[in-house]
């Protein structure tokens, strides 16, 4: 998989080792011909100071003014040294070479010379000879420097830079993954809000995060829009394919209800209407249900008493005692149609049959557990399974009766949960339950 | 009794209508959604069936709308649209049943019949008040001797109404609003004349006359 992270922090590293590579190059190269130079200029002056001091006594000796030279030439082995060597053969050298003598090569009269060579002790000196005419006499004066101390300075000033580099590297490399890793918290965020829209929790993303994602979540909020414009244009589209279809057979069902015809293709005819009715409640029905995380979501402390209110209201005449439990307060991640179309259907058969007693009950765990219970004659054990296969016969004599069965069964189907059904142990009748995974968890 | 059928498929509406007036009503019939909630409003019907997909204005607005304006007369919604979620808004909205599409005319009328009883506080699906017993699906009358007597259209629910509203005082205008369909010639003779016959049907004694004022159906004789 391709981390964008990885990616952008190894390019930054390389490139800065690159640049900085150059850096200390640049830098240490600077310092040593700086610090070269610097010699040199030293060399050359003690050089002049040295040729002020070589005068040529009245024999034609040369000879070097003792009182006008350095201390530092005069102290043994001190890395300072200079040899004033005579075109005759005759050589002046400071005291602070000892017994020890430097190669020097020939240099003719105004020419000058800068090496590097070797001295006292394997010291590294760094040289500059220079031929002069003096008193009628020609010689060549060289000047010598040890270059260790310098060389240690510069192998000093090289670690330096070598660890403030290293460090610079690092730090702006953290630096670099921290800011890029707070850049992607953004695009977490984002992605917990598009886990709250999948559970149904909310319709679109609010966040709209850093500029650079911005156009991302304006694509998913365009996309959420559109998903949702889908749904309620096709269940518009169902709702009225479904009211258009059944004017003209109600119109049916009307006319065959008072035709003359013999029994028998009556009920043919009737068994023909009723499976198209089934159809249509069924699979138009089916194609409306939104399905988990889709539409708005469901509150049963809202809904659930308008729907039992509702009931109430249908059944007034037989002054049924319709109850519910104690409601979950919490939103659940279920379409509220959907669920008002389980429940209603669950409550509504279960009222037809009920003497007097309806009961329903919510409860909320890991999953959202429904039953419904009543005090009716209830259902043979054998008989269940029929209650819900399609088009199952134990409807024939209350219309509906089935059909709302098969509806339920088609939603706790869509939503991934099981149905149970048994004996209500405490109204006597048939007991209805239902088991709804929640998808998420919410609080 | 007089019922307002409100629906917008023209060959249904006429289905349902002929339906109900074979079942002893009356019926006055509108087919969007302004018609209706004028004549909601302003006529006196003893129970009213009303689509909600209607042309003009929406079912459920005219629904609001005659509630509002207090009318309390029962309405069954009578509808396609039959999701619960739908159901729950069209009772919400006052409406006092709720019946989907398609469905079977004796489903109709069964339902029908429970909103009449209870808007007239009847709890028995007989009609017994006085001895008589009217038989609503035969459309006759059982004496107190036990002789049936048959009834034409108009002398039955004349009488029903009036047995669905014993001792108090009806005044021919107000029998006449729930016993003839909108359209009907209301001369106050007429119905004179169908009181008088159905006196010579059932006996004198049953049918109060207070002068100036109207009738009066006696619970005892």
């Amino acid at each position: 998989m391709i981390s964008l992270e990885r990616h952008f922090v190894s390019g930054l590293a390389v490139t800065l080792l690159a640049v900085f590579a150059v850096l200390f190059w640049g830098s240490v190269t600077a310092v040593r011909s700086l610090s070269e130079a610097y010699v040199l200029a030293r060399l050359e002056h003690d050089a002049e100071a040295l040729l002020a001091a070589v005068w040529v006594n009245p024999r034609g000796e040369g000879r070097l003014g003792e009182g006008r030279v350095s201390p530092i030439y005069r102290q043994p082995l001190s890395g300072h040294y200079f040899a004033v060597n005579f075109s005759d053969g005759g050589q002046i050298r400071s005291r602070s070479l000892w017994d020890e003598t430097l190669e020097i090569p020939a240099v003719a009269v105004g020419e000058v010379r800068t090496f590097t060579g070797r001295g006292p002790g394997e010291q590294h000196l760094q040289l500059r000879t220079a031929g002069y005419r003096k008193g009628g006499r020609k010689f060549s004066l060289t000047v010598a420097e040890d270059m260790a101390p310098m060389a240690a300075d510069i192998h000093r000033f090289q670690l330096l830079a070598l660890g403030l580099l290293a460090f610079a590297l690092l730090a702006i490399v953290l630096i670099q993954r921290y800011v890029l890793r707070r850049g992607f918290r953004a695009l977490d965020e984002v992605r917990d809000q598009v886990r709250l829209v999948s559970a149904g929790q909310m319709q679109q993303i609010n966040e709209p995060g850093p500029l650079e994602i911005r156009p991302l979540t304006a694509e998913v909020n365009r996309l959420l829009k559109q998903v949702q414009q889908r749904l309620q244009r096709s269940r518009l589209a169902v709702g009225n394919l479904a009211h258009a279809l059944k004017a003209p057979l109600s119109l049916m069902t009307r006319d065959l209800d008072s035709a003359q015809m013999p029994g028998t293709e009556r009920e043919r005819l009737a068994g023909q209407l009723n499976r198209i009715r089934v159809l249509i409640e069924r699979e138009l029905k089916r194609a409306r249900f939104a399905g988990e995380g889709q539409g708005r979501y469901f509150v049963p402390r809202e809904q659930i008493p308008d729907l039992l209110e509702a009931l109430r209201q249908m059944y007034r005449g037989r002054g049924l005692d319709i109850s519910c439990g104690d409601l979950p307060e919490a939103v659940l991640p279920f379409d509220g149609e959907d669920m008002l179309e389980l429940l209603g259907n669950l409550l509504d058969n279960a009222c037809k049959w009920a003497r007097q007693r309806v009961e329903l009950r919510i409860s909320r765990d890991e999953a959202v557990l429904i039953t419904v219970s009543d005090d009716g004659p209830g259902v043979a054990e054998s008989d269940w399974d029929l209650l819900l296969r399609r088009g199952g016969r134990l409807d024939e004599q209350e219309a509906g009766h089935g059909l709302g069965l098969g509806i339920v069964r088609d939603l706790v189907s869509d939503y991934g949960g099981t149905i149970e059904f048994a004996r209500s142990s405490s109204l006597g009748g048939l007991q209805v339950s239902l088991m709804l995974p929640s998808p998420h968890r919410t609080g | 009794m007089r019922l307002l059928l409100v629906e917008d498929d023209a060959q249904l509406a006429a289905g349902i209508a002929a339906d109900l007036r074979h079942a002893g009503f009356a019926v006055d019939h509108a087919e969007n959604g302004i018609d209706a909630e004028y004549l909601g409003r302003e006529q006196l019907y003893d129970a009213m069936i009303l689509d909600l997909g209607l042309p003009g204005r929406p079912g459920l607005d005219v629904l609001k709308s005659w509630r509002s304006n207090g009318v309390l007369t029962p309405v069954l919604i009578l509808t396609a649209r039959d999701s619960w979620t739908e159901r729950v808004v069209g009772l919400k909205s006052g409406a006092d049943d709720y019946l989907g599409k398609p469905f079977h005319f004796e489903e109709l009328s069964a339902r029908l019949d429970a909103l009449l009883r209870r808007s007239t506080g009847r709890a028995t699906p007989e009609l017994v008040v006085a001895g008589l017993l009217l038989n609503e699906e035969r459309q006759r009358v059982r004496l107190a001797d036990g002789t049936e007597v048959e009834l034409t259209g108009t002398e039955f629910r004349l009488l029903r109404y009036l047995m669905s509203h014993p001792d108090r005082v009806l005044s021919k205008s107000h029998l006449t609003d729930h016993v003839y369909e909108g359209d009907h010639d209301r001369d106050s003779n007429v119905l004179e004349v169908y009181v008088r016959r159905l006196r010579d049907k059932i006996g004198r004694q049953h049918i109060e006359t207070r002068r100036g004022q109207g009738y009066l159906f006696r619970s005892r004789c």
